[in-house]
């Protein structure tokens, strides 16, 4: 049976949950495959911390950076291994909460901390856990556009 | 621009000024993206990028330069088109003729002239009174008034006189020759010269109307006046 996870408004889900059920499509967060409702974004992901699954709120991340084939959700309390990819976050996360710096990085904008403004077109972002990572290049005018500085 | 030192003192000069500028601009920008961090309702869009900055300060100050180099150097070669050749010339006035020369003598004085320093100088029976005057060079006032008196015994018919210019390092600038004619016991002479540079007067009296090659031949008191005119 084929399976999607499925990212839809609290309203809208149990009614296309009964519909893709009709079709014979299951919902399982776990799926490769994502549909979901258009301005509509997910507020928690699930993620793996040793042998156990944990479910993370969305509020709670500092930065999920991509490292060689993991892609690892930091917070505060712990780091997590996470299955879906950056680019499939982007899509995933309220681009007004979150916001791509790199290849390999999105951050949470509500935890940078401060910004170190680079003689090069970098911008290197402090964060609430006192880690620092870099704006490169090519995102650079994104990220100040949107920041709005 | 007068010299290349003044060239590197100004581009190091510019070099200084735009580090600090960037520096400067530096601690406001980061200043306003942290502040633009805190609060996203007071962002203020379009504030130029660090790089952005930096390229458009330098190529400012570039152009600047040029301008200042450029400028500098138009006057420059403007001023030196400008320099006038120096201007080192001597006449004598003959104190004895009724004429207008006459009269023009009479505006300079052997004991006083305004405007002028007075030296004196007695070489055996030859007074030399001059006056070297205190401005500047201009073209309405001679810059040096030289009387030469013979105060020897013997009646004077005959004066020769040679005029010559240096340089302040007494290499050449030019001369007058020898003059001479029918003299009196006192000449007097008047010069110019627009700059810094040596004046030698050779003044010959003589009792007989000598007609020597040699005009220091036979004369009654023959001297030699060196003075420097600024």
């Amino acid at each position: 049976m084929l399976k999607v996870k499925l990212v839809a408004s609290k309203e809208k889900y149990e009614e296309i949950e009964k519909e893709l059920k009709a079709l014979g499509i299951d919902i399982d967060d776990d799926s490769e495959f994502t549909l979901s409702e258009d301005n509509t974004f997910i507020d928690h992901l699930t993620g793996k911390l040793e042998d156990s699954f944990h479910r993370i709120n969305i509020d709670d991340v500092i930065y999920i950076e991509s490292l060689a084939h993991d892609v690892l959700v930091h917070t505060s309390e712990a780091i997590y291994r996470i299955k879906e990819r950056l680019w499939q976050l982007e899509n995933l996360l309220d681009p007004d909460k979150f916001i791509r710096i790199s290849n390999s990085v999105i951050v949470s904008k509500k935890a940078i901390k401060s910004i170190k403004p680079a003689l090069s077109q970098k911008f290197m972002l402090k964060l609430k856990n006192e880690k620092i990572v870099d704006v490169t290049r090519s995102y650079y005018y994104i990220f100040k556009d949107k920041l709005g500085i | 621009m007068r010299s290349i030192a003044s060239v590197i003192i100004l581009f190091f000069a510019l070099v200084v000024f735009v580090s600090l500028l960037i520096a400067a601009y530096y601690l406001i920008y980061k200043k306003l993206i942290n502040k633009g961090l805190n609060d996203p309702n007071n962002t203020k869009k379009n504030i130029p990028s660090l790089p952005s900055f930096i390229l458009a300060a330098i190529l400012t100050v570039i152009i600047i330069y040029g301008i200042i180099i450029s400028v500098s150097a138009i006057i420059s070669r403007n001023e030196e088109n400008r320099v006038e050749p120096p201007i080192c010339s001597y006449t004598e006035i003959d104190l004895d003729k009724e004429d207008n020369e006459k009269k023009y003598s009479e505006i300079y004085s052997i004991s006083e002239n305004t405007g002028y320093d007075k030296y004196e100088e007695k070489i055996n029976d030859i007074r030399f009174t001059y006056f070297i005057s205190e401005s500047e060079y201009d073209t309405y006032h001679p810059s040096f008034i030289v009387f030469a008196e013979y105060t020897g015994k013997d009646k004077i018919l005959h004066r020769g006189v040679n005029g010559t210019f240096y340089y302040i390092d007494n290499s050449l600038i030019g001369g007058y020759g020898y003059a001479g004619g029918y003299g009196t016991n006192i000449l007097c002479f008047i010069g110019d010269a627009s700059y810094e540079c040596i004046f030698e007067l050779e003044v010959a009296f003589y009792n007989t109307h000598t007609k020597s090659e040699d005009f220091t031949e036979g004369a009654a008191a023959v001297e030699t006046l060196r003075f420097v005119v600024d």
